[in-house]
């Protein structure tokens, strides 16, 4: 029986995102000054993990570009060379390219070579730059300083007798060994006992390893080798000792000496292996794009779950199995002198049931952080590209909420981001100008409230400019002149479609585009954005969203035979018919006066074409609910109870209808449709198009 | 072990894998051969992991051949069997060349 790498490949794709992840926040920690040597060392570890890995699953093109960045960062780690703002860019260009080779690998395409080649150059150029070596480490003079002077390493390697069961390999670390330098190793069989006495699981084995310096690579970092070494420090006799070589005027001169004909052939199939791939693989594929066929992309399809979570869900289950037996016993010895013990028993299978389904549901639940992490990068670029000065700040990032719901929020987030940093802050001087401090702050801030989440996102920018929006407002007619609007009505107004085209963001000059599609694919998750502003002093975004996409609070409503449930989050109130607060307008359209305003009524009845228990207005129950920007009131023949369900989908089991967004399987065993707000009244209004929306 | 790996009086055909997982299966086979006293043919053409143990083994067998004066010789060697012995410093204990 062989192992199959490939079903830990996937893991390892995974985990080298967090790695990347890793890479990318460090230096971008390096860029802004605030890093400590940790810093450089953890992305160091994570570039050095990536390209193990890589090698491990055969992924040439990730080990060899990998490679170069951690000989970059290497020599930075070792104060060899100043990190310098040039070298964190190309590094994190190289994190991007990371990325693409990462998803090729998952999706199992051939990655874009010519970019992939572009970088790896600038990062070559950054290299070979004369910047390299004349900084000197001086934290560990034992270290380099005796790499520089030697020709190399003198590694012993005695691995105690039980280090392979340890799922530790040698062919794997001198591999690596030899993508440092020129590898020369000698083996000692001398340990092996007769055939018939060896344990073919132990290691009898010991190896003196000659690791030479070579042109290309420059001086080996005694660290980098005793990193290869890190996992199994403590099973093994391991020396590491600068190689002095007999004639070391010849051969010694780490630098700039051609390596010599007779160094290892193996080492020199390894650099070759090790630094070169990448564009010998793409002589090999010149149009490797274009002949790419992308597998479907599949999203990432698992989760890490922290044991406590498991542990909770093991223990209500447990709960859960006691419950039913006991339930379970009741049945096959059932009097009616136990009925009160069988409604306890019921009591406490609901009470396992919902702690069941909650603790299933916090196994989805991540920290907010996973989609906050893009931001400091997109800050970051954004901000030198267009010259200004932002901090960042971010608030909550533990802050948990569904997996799918984080997958969707990335892209209003990014978009609502980006609007901060182009149309919120100000330029450097126009700030100073303004009073501010030059460095604009842009704020990232979860939290929980009531069953939802928010997020704020906060500028200290120019604020919305009211009166520009308003005149533009009436400029496109969607505001008469005589109308006094609210502050807050006009800056709503952003969220209109009518203000997303390019033309009309130039003259405002404000915010506006793709805010409407921001705003629809906030309410397609359930949740809704508001903003807040204040004209000099900045602008904050306030999103909220459930939860959860899989349940649902909802209003069971009867309407004749049928149920039907309105997300509570949509239903502002519920109130009994007056008939004298009935209007009809143009002879059609009923509207129901609420207060101040005027509402238009939708008869569930009509719109979906079912018998209903009445028609007389003065018998029904109005919903009033909220959608799409506007009210409208629901007539019910009667309010049920108010229930968490779980959203089955429509399109999965049938087909998408519009008005209806999933349905759920009631407690009966009956199906119930859960109604589309947004829906249900854009179909109200086909069917009355003479009827207006308060 | 797998249908692929067939077994001649005197040879062994390597499968894909030579590593910790399959060493305990191969020790028995090559025990019975160094028993049978005969030249060993080993093809290791198949071969596309091979890790320490697997080499070890290799080298066990060879040492123990050379010491029973059995002749042991390679039919074929894949490119990852050479490098992994290079690597580790035994391609001249395995006669691989």
């Amino acid at each position: 029986m062989s192992i199959d790498l490939s079903q830990f490949k996937q893991t390892f794709l995974e985990e080298s995102n967090e790695g990347l992840d890793v890479l990318e926040s460090g230096l971008l920690a390096l860029d802004s000054g605030t890093a400590d040597d940790e810093v450089i060392h953890a992305v160091f570890r994570a570039a050095h993990s990536i390209k193990g890995g890589a090698g491990t699953f055969s992924l040439t093109e990730i080990a060899g570009f990998t490679h170069i960045m951690e000989t970059l960062l290497d020599e930075m780690r070792d104060g060899r060379r100043e990190i310098s703002k040039e070298a964190i860019n190309v590094l994190l260009t190289s994190v991007d390219v990371l990325r693409e080779l990462m998803a090729a690998a998952r999706d199992e395409v051939s990655p874009e070579m010519a970019r992939v080649n572009e970088v790896q150059a600038q990062l070559e150029t950054v290299l070979n730059s004369t910047s390299a070596d004349t900084v000197l480490t001086q934290d560990d003079p034992d270290n380099s300083a005796a790499a520089e002077q030697s020709a190399g390493w003198l590694i012993k390697f005695h691995p105690h007798e039980h280090m392979l069961r340890t799922g530790n390999d040698t062919v794997r670390m001198f591999k690596e060994l030899a993508s440092l330098g020129d590898l020369e190793n000698s083996a000692d069989l001398s340990a092996l006992p007769e055939f018939e006495h060896m344990d073919p699981e132990l290691s009898y084995l010991s190896w003196t390893i000659e690791l030479k310096n070579n042109e290309q690579q420059g001086a080996i970092d005694k660290a980098s080798i005793e990193e290869i070494f890190e996992w199994v420090e403590d099973d093994c006799d391991l020396t590491i000792e600068p190689l002095i070589l007999s004639s070391a005027s010849d051969e010694s001169a780490p630098q700039n000496d051609v390596p010599p004909a007779e160094q290892s052939a193996v080492a020199a199939q390894e650099t070759v292996e090790n630094v070169t791939p990448i564009a010998a693989k793409a002589d090999a594929k010149p149009a490797l794009k274009a002949s790419a066929k992308k597998k479907k992309i599949t999203e990432s399809g698992s989760i890490r779950v922290g044991t406590d979570k498991i542990d909770s869900l093991i223990n209500m289950v447990g709960e859960l199995v006691i419950t039913q037996s006991m339930l379970s016993q009741m049945g096959d010895d059932f009097s009616m002198d136990k009925i009160e013990a069988l409604r306890e028993g019921l009591a406490q299978l609901e009470r396992n049931t919902r702690e069941l389904q909650e603790s299933v549901m916090r196994i989805r639940m991540l920290p907010i952080s996973f989609s906050f992490q893009r931001f400091p990068r997109l800050v970051h670029d954004l901000s030198q590209k267009m010259n200004k000065k932002i901090e960042l700040k971010m608030l909550g990032e533990q802050t948990e909420l569904d997996k799918t719901v984080m997958e969707k929020i990335g892209d209003p987030l990014v978009h609502l981001v980006r609007n901060s940093l182009d149309h919120g802050i100000e330029d450097p001087e126009t700030r100073v100008a303004a009073g501010k401090n030059e460095v604009g702050t842009i704020t990232l801030n979860a939290y929980h409230q009531g069953g939802f989440i928010m997020i704020e996102i906060s500028d200290d920018g120019a604020g919305l400019p009211k009166d520009k929006l308003l005149r533009k407002a009436i400029e496109k007619g969607l505001v008469s002149e005589q109308e006094n609007l609210p502050d807050e009505k006009i800056y709503d107004l952003i969220f209109h479609p009518g203000f997303s085209t390019a033309d009309q963001v130039s003259d405002i000059s404000g915010r506006g585009v793709g805010m409407d599609v921001v705003r629809k694919n906030i309410k397609e998750l359930g949740g809704n954005v508001d903003v807040t502003t204040e004209e000099g002093r900045g602008t904050t975004f306030t999103i909220r969203l459930p939860l959860t996409l899989a349940i649902l609070d909802g209003q069971l409503v009867k309407v004749g035979n049928e149920t039907y449930i309105i997300p509570l989050v949509s239903i502002i109130e519920s109130l009994e018919i007056e008939t004298d607060n009935i209007n009809t307008i143009a002879g059609t359209t009923e509207v129901y006066k609420m207060r101040d305003e005027y509402i238009p009524l939708v008869r569930l009845y009509d719109v979906f074409d079912v018998v209903p228990g009445t028609t007389r207005l003065q018998d029904c129950l109005l919903v009033v609910v909220e959608g799409d920007g506007g009210k409208a009131g629901i007539l019910v023949d009667d309010l049920l109870s108010q229930q968490q369900v779980v959203i089955k989908s429509l399109e999965t089991n049938y087909k998408r209808i519009q008005g209806i967004s999933g349905a759920t399987i009631l407690g009966d065993g009956t199906v119930a449709l859960i109604l589309d707000m947004s829906g249900l009244l854009t179909l109200a209004k086909e069917i009355e198009p003479a009827q207006s929306y308060a | 072990m797998s249908e692929s790996e067939e077994i001649t009086q005197g040879s062994i055909i390597f499968d894909d894998t030579l590593d910790i997982t399959m060493a305990a299966s191969y020790f028995e086979r090559f025990s019975q051969l160094l028993n049978e006293q005969k030249t060993i043919t080993l093809n290791g053409e198949n071969i596309e992991r091979v890790d320490g143990a697997g080499l070890q083994l290799l080298a066990a067998l060879f040492k123990s051949a050379e010491f029973l004066q059995i002749n042991v010789t390679w039919q074929g060697c894949s490119d990852t069997l050479k490098r992994s012995a290079e690597l580790s410093g035994l391609t001249g204990r395995l006669a691989i060349d």
